[in-house]
Order: structure tokens, then C-alpha cells, then sequence
């Protein structure tokens, strides 16, 4: 066998070396994404685990507040006195910003010194540990006091005694750096953002009252973390929560792995495209070998060999793309664990760091593997056919024409998982259930791809003859290739369809997703500026402002109403929800609730919702039901009153402005920013500069997809490509003997670039068609079920118009250049072609 | 009608370079049936490809209808080679996924004329053939002597000034292939139509008014078919 593939089966390769980079490059950019979403994911993932066991240090057991800022500090001291206690830490933690320009994010520590040292190291920069404070006596005795990283301060040329001036919810201070921490312990977790101090000072820096966000524990020898947990259960107050520290991570590690899950589903639609190609480019080379396997058939290769043969081709080029795609997998997981990392760590409100990419051993085989099997597969259809083709038939010098018997089988079972398909898809709706999703969004993949060779022949077998009217002789023949290789240019077509789907399907999604959030901002935009920190504290939330901000703004004779809201994490059922303050929300003990907070927890109007509060549990009536998007997990919202009184929290997040009348809006935000700006790192927005902020959010989180989608429609391009330019070689002496029958060479390249252009529209039509369907589940069922999100299907007819025109301009493109090899083809050589 | 003037076609380069046909000259009259003979690599099927426009002389002219070929651009060499030129191949070269009456169809469909001329010339002409009762099938449907029968329609619809055929009979049996060549001078007879054939058989050249002989690119002999019937034939039988 390893003769034969010697022999024939490697000069064979070589000897077409366009068609062998492409299918290599198919499985290349296939395995690329495939390795480089997998590393940036475990990246990720190990950037989470780091964070959350990083800054839990020792402790076996934290007691959590329900909601920021939310436990009282002298709760420790009953903490200490139950029986398994060893240790227990005050922990207070928040963001506050460097106010030099860049706004760099700081994690703000706040602990008890004393009773650190238990639970976690901070080394000095001479490398003894729990030496990172000069003086400690010093250090307690300034509020100012901040140990930061060796990182931080070489960055900006500071050293012990110097100030740094932050901007944090309450305001600007200016800090004096009193400790040098090298990056070992959490240090090295939240790298040069970690800025340590004393509890006392860190909850006046973060304008908390005597109020800490976590207890941290250590548990006396014989004690299990279970036992403790029960005593802690009966001392603690109502709205408390006692949980091993890996538990913080598991609502983070749901929504990071549905995240990663939409990104994984892309690299395998590039996969997939990549399978059509192998597939195209392995049935056109058995094609135009039927001779020589019909030869080797009659020396007495065995037909076993000859599809061996032909898996061994898709094989090395399989190894070949997988080595190429290795390399460049790499690369890409660095440039994409950034972004992702940042991406999920604002969404999830903790600080994750991604130093080096990993080479991931289980991730390298997956991909490998992925490669290797999308080859053979691909390559086992064509292997196939060239092994049970008859002898005699395959020394024919053409094959016979007819209209292929798998057509007809194909149409049905395309037509079968069609219909299956919409099915699926009407349940998914009326249910909600994302097995029906899922089963439709297969069976949709299964539609296109068992349908496409069917329908192209049965476009091109009624296309013909109407191009041939309108378009002339070069119309006429508009279909032949098709028609002769329905089975090749079907796979094009079906790798195209699954691209184009895929872009369309995703620009629903975007579309979907930024016209719902914008109409969810049109209810609270009927103000003239919406006033809000320009700091971003744990990524989406703005950081909050201190309430004398308001006063400052009453103050200005333009200024007729501040509204201001405040904006909370909450914990709900052992989840993380939003709970948002509103001068104009609901009256008293009523609350409303996002649907996608109803939907998660089954509530609805009518229904009683209680909540955790400092001051014990409470209960809301949930008087509406509405659209939300501060939280995945869903947002309450009850009046600010009740959320200062009951939480404890006299911040604020938003403030919307509206102004007298004829007020110059110029001159009133210069004066904000003037007066108040600068200090609180103030943006003040209009309505449309708002509406471009929710706007560019979207498309960031969307950005991901573009560049996937990108390679996906490059690989399906360069299909379209290698159909045209083997539909061009396989008709060689054809196009002779139209040339000597007197058919001028713009009428052959017309035939052959009306070829790409049929392909392009077909995949276009079927692909923007699929692309609905498809978009349909995900956004009402898919992404609420995998993102937590909520949304109306918006169609952008206007991109689907523009995605369908792009690959029509883009396959003309690709077929203009076979099909200009088309028209220059010598005839006389042409038909000496056999 | 034709005239070949000092014509030599060179293929390759420098010392790989050899003349397939070398310093050719001949002349065929309106009407005149002028076979073509000659051993493999003669340079026959060089002549008709050059005749047809299909491939240009290295060195020489070549006249068609009063028409120097070398002053033609491509297009015009097209356009002439769909109006006034049949073409009869060997191994019939029809297109298998087009039925026999598109075929024959082609050329004025290439030439643009609408249909309801094209529709009875092609009726007409594959009457001629007796293929109207198999007008519908396709080429894999057809027996060779058939779908040669198309190929000559095909190169007939168009009332060609010339046609060329390169051994049209080189597939067929011997009984077909008399039928063809029987056709092919009859039609040539009544129509005035010139007919230039390359063949191997000796019995086919006969069939012409005029045999030339091709050896080794040059032109070797050159007989009218009285004198070729009487000098080659009963070498044959």
C-alpha cells in the first residue's frame, strides 16, 4: 500500500499543487481555530481558577455578603467564637482608578494586617516573605497607606513614599505607597492591578460605612469545612452566605464556558467548510484520474487499494494541514487570550489575568485530531466511488452524463431533515427547550449540506435555458459544470451556504441583540444627559460616584431634574443578579423584574420575590415584568429609597439631567465637566452619544465572530475558486470544440464566470435563508438558555443584502480567474486533450 | 476557395524545434471534395487545424474565400470558422450533456439567431441525417455511427463554405462509415460546399476529387481521384 501511495498517491499531490494548498489550507485554518479557541479557553479558564484560589489564599470557607458591600464588619468577632474557627479575615474588596491619564483599574485589598499573615503572602521585593511593608506601625497608623506591586511602580517611576492619586467611589484621594510587593502570592494573581490597605482605610477609600464585602476562614485542625458551615449557619444573619471558595467560580465558570461554547461552534462551521473543500478538491481528482484508476485497476490493484489510495492522499494532506495549522493555531490563542480573557473578566467582574498561552496537550490532540478526521471524512465519499468504479467504465475517456441516481436520494433526505429541521424549530420556540434548538440547528446543517448538489442541479437544469435567452450564448452553457460535476460543485455550494449562514446568522444575532438593547435604553433616554463615571469598575459596571455629585449638579441654575440610580450586585439563589436603584421605579415593597430574571426563576407578576438585604430578608411583590440587560442572571429593580435604606448604600451610578428650558446643552456640559468632571472622571452623554456607547458594546462582544466568519468565507471562496478552475480543466476539450465551433473566448469566460455567480447566488439565497432559521433559535432560545440574554429577532435586511451582494461580487471575483484561463486555453491543444 | 502559400508550422524551441508541416502549398477550388493523406505525425491534422484558423502558420498565408487568415483577429477568425466553417471530428466531440438537436443547435446558437430559424434548420438537417426520431437523446444514448451522423448535421446547419473533417470515419465501422462519406460528398455535391478530409484509409480519401499525400511536413503527392483510384486502390483491395 505505502507503494502505491509512494508511487502514485504523492506525485499525485505534487504534481497538482494548487488543489493540494487549498485542501491543506482548508484543514490549516479549520485546525487553527479549532487549537486557538480551545487554549484561549483553558487559558482563561486557569486564569479564573488562579484569580478565585488566589485571592481565597488558605481560607477553606468564606461567608459572602448578599449583596456589595453587604456584611457587617463587626460580624467577625462572632465569627471567631465558633467552635472550628481558627481564623477569620475581614475582607473587603472594590476597584478604584489611578488618576494619571490611563485610568488604570486597581484591585483595592482591604484586610486586616494582623490576621493576614494566615491566609496569604505578600513578599517583599528583597524576597522575604510577609516583608512587603516597610513599617507596619506606619502603614496602620496613615489611612493613606497602600502597598503596591513592584510592577506597578516601576511602570511609573515610583518608589516607597511617593503618592499616587485614585479615583474611587468616594472620590479622589491621594494615596502614599508605604509597601513594595513583588509578584509572588496574589500579587502574581492580579499582577500590577492588586493595591493592598488596611481594612479601615480601604472602606473609606470605596465609600463603604463599616461595611466589608467577605470573612475569609481558617478552620482549626478536625474540623471539616461542612461541620463549620452548619455552626456558622445558626450565629449568622439572615442574607449570609457560607461557601467554599471554588464555589465563587461556578456561576463565572457557567457563563464562561456558554461564552466559549458559541465560540467553539464557530471554528467547526470552519471545520465543516473545510470538510466541503477536501471533498471538492478529492472528487476532482478522482475525476480526472478515473483513467489511471481504471488502469490500475486492470494491473490488479485491489479496490481496497485504490481506496486506501485515495485516504492516504486526504491523510498527508490532513497531516500537513494539521502541522501548518498547529503553528498558526498557536499564534492565533495568543493574539485571542487577551481579548477573551478581558472580555469574560468583564462580564463576570473579576480580575483575570492570561500571562503566557499554555501548549495544552489535550487541546493539540483534540485539534489533531479534529484535522485528521475532518480529512478522511471528507476524503471517504470520493475514495469510495473511485474504488467501485467499474474497470471498463473508467477507461472511458468522459463520463457518462446522466443525471445522478443519489440525486433523487439526496433531495429526499435533504427534504426529510428539512422538514425535521422545522419542526425542531416550532418546538424550540413554543418550548423554549434548547434540545430542540440544538436538534434543529443539526438538522438545518444536515439540510445544506445533503441538499445543496440536488438543488444546484436542478437550478442549473432551469437556469439554462432561461440565461441562454437573456444572456446568449455564454447564458446557454451557464450550468454545464454543474450539471457534470453535480457532486463537487454541490459541496461548494453547501460550503458556502454554511459560511454565508453563519455571517448572516451572526448579523441577526448582533442586529437582534443592539436594536433590543437600544430599545430597552429608549426607556430611560428621554433626558438631556445621562451623567456616569468614565471608569469601568470590573468591566461593564460604572464605577459609582458619591452622592455630593448630585449636589453639585442641583447646583447649576440650568439644571432642572438629577435623577439618580444606583446600580448593585445581589445574590439571588445562589447567583449573582443585578439590583438597581431608581428614583422612579416602583413604589414601597413592589419591585420589578427583567424577563430574563422571570424566565430564570420562574417568577412573574403577582409573584412575591424575597430578597437578602443588611437588614435581613425582605419581600417585594413583582408588580411588572419587563426588558433588562444590567445582568445575565436578571435585574431587580425596587425604589432608591428602599435600596439606600435597606442596603446601606448611599452611592450612585447614573445620574440623567434634564434642563430648564432653552438652556444652551453646550454650555451646561462644559460647566459639568468643568465643576465637577474632573474629579469624578465624570462623562456626561447625550441620548445618541449613549446610544453609540451600547451600540460599539455589542459589536465588540460580536468582534470575535467577524474574524471567524472572515476565515470561513475565505476558505468557502477559495472552494468556489477550485470548483470553477476544475470545472474549466475537466471540460478542456469541450471548451476546444466549442472554440473551433466558432464560440468566442468572452463567450467561454462569460460560461464559466455566470458558473461562480450561480454558485454565489444559490449559496447566497440558500445561506441568508438558513441564516434566518438558524438566527431565529439562537436568539429565542439558544442565547438566553447559553448567555442569560433575552432579545427580539430584528432582521438587518440591509447587511443580509449587502452579505448576499458581497458573495455574489466575491464569487464572480473567484471564478474570473479560471474563467479567464477558460478563454485563453489553446484549442488546438484543448482538443487533443483525452 | 482555399489557398495554402509557402506554409510551414514549427512547434518547440531552439534545438527542440520541428516543422510539422514544412514549405506547403496548395490550392482547393469551390466545390472540390480534396482528401488528405498520410502516415501518423505527418502533419495533416496540423493542415486542417491551420485551415480552420484554429491554430496560425509560423511561416506562409493561408487564403479562405479571398480571405487572408494572418490579417484576422481572433474574434474574426471565430466568427468566420462559426458562419462558414463545418467541423467533423473523430471522436464526434459532441457536448454529452446537450441533447442531439441542441448540438446540431450550437453553432447558430452561438451566432445568436433566434430560434424560430434555428428550429427548422435543425430539423431539416437531422431529417437529412435520419436522426429526427432521436432528436431528444443525448450523445450517451446514441451508437457511434449516430452521433457521428449528429456531428456532421452539426457541421452542415450553418451551409458552410468549407467543411473539415479529420477522419470522420476513424470510430465507425466500415459500413457506417461508407454511409458517412456517402453523405458527406452528396451533400457537398448538391450544396457546392468545399470539403477538405484527413484521413488514414485509403478507401475514405477516395471518396474524394483529389488526394494529397503529406510526408514527414511536406506535401509528397498530389492526385485526382481517377488517377489515386487507379494507382492506390488495388493495392488496398
Amino acid at each position: 500500500m505505502t507503494t502505491l501511495l509512494r508511487l502514485v498517491g504523492l506525485r499525485e499531490l505534487l504534481a497538482r499543487p494548487a488543489r493540494s494548498t487549498l485542501a491543506v489550507i482548508g484543514i490549516a485554518l479549520g485546525v487553527a481555530l479549532v487549537l486557538a479557541i480551545q487554549l484561549a479557553n483553558r487559558a482563561t479558564f486557569g486564569a479564573l481558577r488562579q484569580t478565585i484560589d488566589g485571592t481565597a489564599g488558605r481560607a477553606e470557607l468564606q461567608v459572602v455578603a448578599a449583596s456589595d458591600g453587604g456584611l457587617d464588619e463587626s460580624l467577625a468577632s462572632v465569627i471567631r467564637g465558633v467552635a472550628g474557627v481558627a481564623t477569620a479575615v475581614p475582607v473587603v474588596e472594590g476597584t478604584a482608578f489611578v488618576d494619571d491619564g490611563r485610568g488604570e483599574s486597581l484591585t483595592i485589598f482591604g484586610v486586616d494586617l494582623g490576621d493576614e499573615q494566615s491566609l496569604r503572602t505578600y513578599e517583599g521585593t528583597g524576597g522575604d516573605a510577609n516583608e512587603a511593608i516597610e513599617d507596619p506601625l506606619v502603614f496602620l497608623a496613615q489611612p493613606d497607606s497602600v502597598a503596591v506591586t513592584r510592577a506597578f511602580t516601576t511602570a511609573r517611576g515610583l518608589d516607597l513614599g511617593d503618592h499616587v492619586a485614585v479615583l474611587a467611589g468616594s472620590g479622589r484621594h491621594q494615596l502614599t505607597i508605604r509597601g513594595v510587593m513583588a509578584e509572588t502570592g496574589v500579587a502574581r494573581v492580579l499582577g500590577s492591578g492588586l493595591a493592598v490597605m488596611d481594612l479601615f482605610a480601604a472602606e473609606r477609600l470605596l465609600g463603604r460605612d463599616r461595611r466589608i464585602d467577605r470573612i475569609d476562614l481558617v478552620l482549626a485542625p478536625g474540623h471539616p469545612p461542612a461541620e463549620v458551615a452548619a455552626a456558622l449557619g445558626a450565629v449568622l444573619p439572615t442574607g449570609t452566605a457560607v461557601e467554599r471558595p471554588e464555589q465563587r467560580g461556578r456561576q463565572v465558570e457557567a457563563m464562561l464556558t456558554a461564552f466559549q461554547m458559541i465560540l467553539s461552534s464557530a471554528s467547526l462551521i470552519a471545520l465543516a467548510v473545510a470538510v466541503f473543500i477536501v471533498y471538492n478538491s478529492l472528487a476532482t481528482v478522482v475525476l480526472e484520474r478515473r483513467r489511471e484508476i481504471g488502469l490500475l485497476r486492470a494491473l490488479g490493484v485491489r479496490r481496497r487499494q485504490v481506496l486506501a489510495l485515495h485516504l492516504g492522499e486526504a491523510l498527508v494532506e490532513g497531516m500537513v494541514g494539521v502541522a501548518l495549522g498547529t503553528g498558526l493555531g498557536l499564534g492565533l490563542a495568543r493574539l485571542l487570550a487577551a481579548p477573551v480573557a478581558a472580555s469574560a473578566s468583564g462580564a463576570l467582574g473579576l480580575p483575570l489575568l492570561v500571562g503566557h498561552v499554555a501548549v495544552d496537550v489535550p487541546a493539540l490532540a483534540l485539534a489533531a485530531a479534529a484535522g485528521l478526521v475532518a480529512a478522511l471524512l471528507a476524503a471517504l465519499v470520493p475514495a469510495l466511488g473511485a474504488a467501485r468504479l467499474p474497470i471498463v467504465e473508467a477507461m472511458r475517456a468522459t463520463a457518462a452524463v446522466a443525471a445522478p441516481r443519489w440525486a433523487g436520494r439526496l433531495l429526499g433526505a435533504a427534504i426529510g431533515c428539512a422538514t425535521v429541521a422545522l419542526g425542531a424549530v416550532l418546538a424550540a420556540l413554543r418550548t423554549k427547550a434548547p434540545g430542540f434548538a440544538y436538534l434543529a440547528d443539526a438538522a438545518m446543517f444536515a439540510t445544506i449540506g445533503l441538499g445543496s448538489a440536488p438543488v444546484m442541479l436542478l437550478v442549473a437544469r432551469a437556469v439554462s435555458p432561461l440565461a441562454g435567452r437573456f444572456l446568449g450564448a455564454g447564458g446557454r452553457l451557464l450550468g454545464e459544470s454543474s450539471r457534470r460535476l453535480p457532486a463537487r460543485t454541490g459541496a461548494t455550494v453547501a460550503a458556502l451556504t454554511l459560511g454565508i449562514a453563519f455571517s448572516a446568522s451572526t448579523s441577526i444575532v448582533a442586529q437582534s441583540f443592539e436594536v433590543s438593547v437600544i430599545d430597552w435604553a429608549q426607556s430611560f433616554m428621554g433626558h438631556d444627559f445621562f451623567v456616569r463615571s468614565a471608569l469601568r469598575e470590573r468591566g461593564f459596571v460604572n464605577a459609582p460616584l458619591p452622592p455630593r455629585v448630585m449636589d453639585e449638579l442641583r447646583a447649576l441654575p440650568e439644571v432642572r431634574t438629577v435623577t439618580p440610580f444606583r446600580l448593585i450586585r445581589q445574590r439571588y439563589a445562589g447567583e449573582t443578579i443585578a439590583l438597581t436603584g431608581a428614583s422612579n421605579g416602583p413604589a414601597g415593597k413592589t419591585a420589578w423584574v427583567s424577563d430574563n430574571f422571570a424566565r430564570r426563576y420562574r417568577k412573574r407578576a403577582g409573584d412575591l420575590l424575597r430578597l437578602d438585604t443588611p437588614r435581613g430578608r425582605r419581600a417585594f411583590r413583582i408588580v411588572r415584568v419587563d426588558r433588562n440587560y444590567n445582568s445575565d442572571r436578571g435585574t431587580v429593580t425596587v425604589a432608591l429609597g428602599t435600596l439606600r435604606r435597606l442596603w446601606r448604600d448611599g452611592l450612585v451610578t447614573d445620574i440623567n439631567i434634564d434642563l430648564v428650558p432653552g438652556a444652551d446643552r453646550a454650555a451646561v456640559r462644559a460647566a459639568i465637566l468643568q465643576r465637577s468632571g474632573a474629579e469624578y472622571r465624570l462623562e456626561v452623554l447625550e441620548p445618541k452619544a449613549l446610544e453609540a456607547q451600547l451600540t460599539a458594546g455589542i459589536e465588540r462582544t460580536f468582534a470575535f465572530t467577524w474574524g471567524v466568519q472572515a476565515i470561513t468565507l475565505v476558505v468557502a471562496f477559495a472552494g468556489v475558486f477550485d470548483t470553477v478552475l476544475a470545472g474549466v480543466l475537466a471540460r478542456r476539450r469541450e471548451i476546444g470544440v466549442l472554440r473551433a465551433l466558432g464560440c468566442l473566448r468572452r463567450q467561454v469566460a462569460t460560461a464559466f464566470a455566470l458558473e461562480g455567480l450561480l454558485i454565489g447566488g444559490l449559496a447566497a439565497a440558500l445561506g441568508v435563508a438558513g441564516g434566518l432559521a438558524l438566527a431565529f433559535t439562537q436568539v429565542r432560545v439558544l442565547f438566553p438558555d447559553l448567555l442569560g440574554y433575552v432579545a427580539d429577532v430584528h432582521v438587518p435586511a440591509v447587511r443580509l443584502a449587502g452579505i448576499a451582494a458581497a458573495s455574489l461580487v466575491l464569487t464572480a471575483a473567484a471564478a474570473a480567474l479560471p474563467a479567464r484561463r477558460a478563454a485563453h486555453l489553446v484549442v488546438t491543444e484543448a482538443l487533443a486533450v483525452s | 476557395m482555399i489557398r495554402v502559400d509557402h506554409v510551414t508550422k514549427m512547434y518547440g524551441n531552439g534545438g527542440k524545434a520541428f516543422a510539422a508541416l514544412d514549405d506547403v502549398s496548395l490550392t482547393v477550388q469551390r466545390g472540390e471534395f480534396l482528401s488528405i493523406m498520410g502516415p501518423s505525425g505527418s502533419g495533416k491534422t496540423t493542415l486542417l487545424h491551420l485551415l480552420g484558423g484554429l491554430d496560425a502558420p509560423t511561416r506562409g498565408e493561408i487564403w479562405v474565400d479571398e480571405r487572408p487568415l494572418s490579417t484576422m483577429t481572433d474574434d474574426e477568425i471565430t466568427v468566420f470558422r462559426r458562419r462558414h466553417v463545418g467541423y467533423v471530428f473523430q471522436s464526434f466531440n459532441l457536448l454529452p450533456t446537450l441533447s442531439a438537436e441542441e448540438n446540431v443547435a450550437l453553432q447558430l446558437l452561438l451566432d445568436g439567431e433566434p430560434r424560430r430559424v434555428v428550429g427548422p434548420r435543425v430539423t431539416r438537417v437531422l431529417e437529412l441525417a435520419g436522426l429526427a426520431h432521436r432528436r431528444h437523446h443525448r450523445p450517451d444514448a446514441l451508437s457511434g455511427g449516430e452521433q457521428q451522423r449528429v456531428a456532421i448535421a452539426r457541421a452542415l446547419v450553418n451551409d458552410p463554405l468549407v467543411v473539415l473533417a479529420d477522419e470522420p470515419t476513424g470510430n465507425l465501422d466500415s459500413r457506417t462509415g461508407e454511409r458517412m462519406l456517402e453523405w458527406l460528398k452528396s451533400t457537398a455535391e448538391t450544396t457546392g460546399q468545399t470539403v477538405v478530409m484527413v484521413t488514414h484509409d485509403p478507401h475514405a480519401a477516395s471518396y474524394g476529387d483529389r488526394t494529397v499525400t503529406l510526408r514527414d511536413g511536406r506535401v509528397a503527392d498530389d492526385v485526382p481521384e481517377k488517377r489515386w483510384r487507379a494507382r492506390v486502390l488495388p493495392l488496398v483491395f
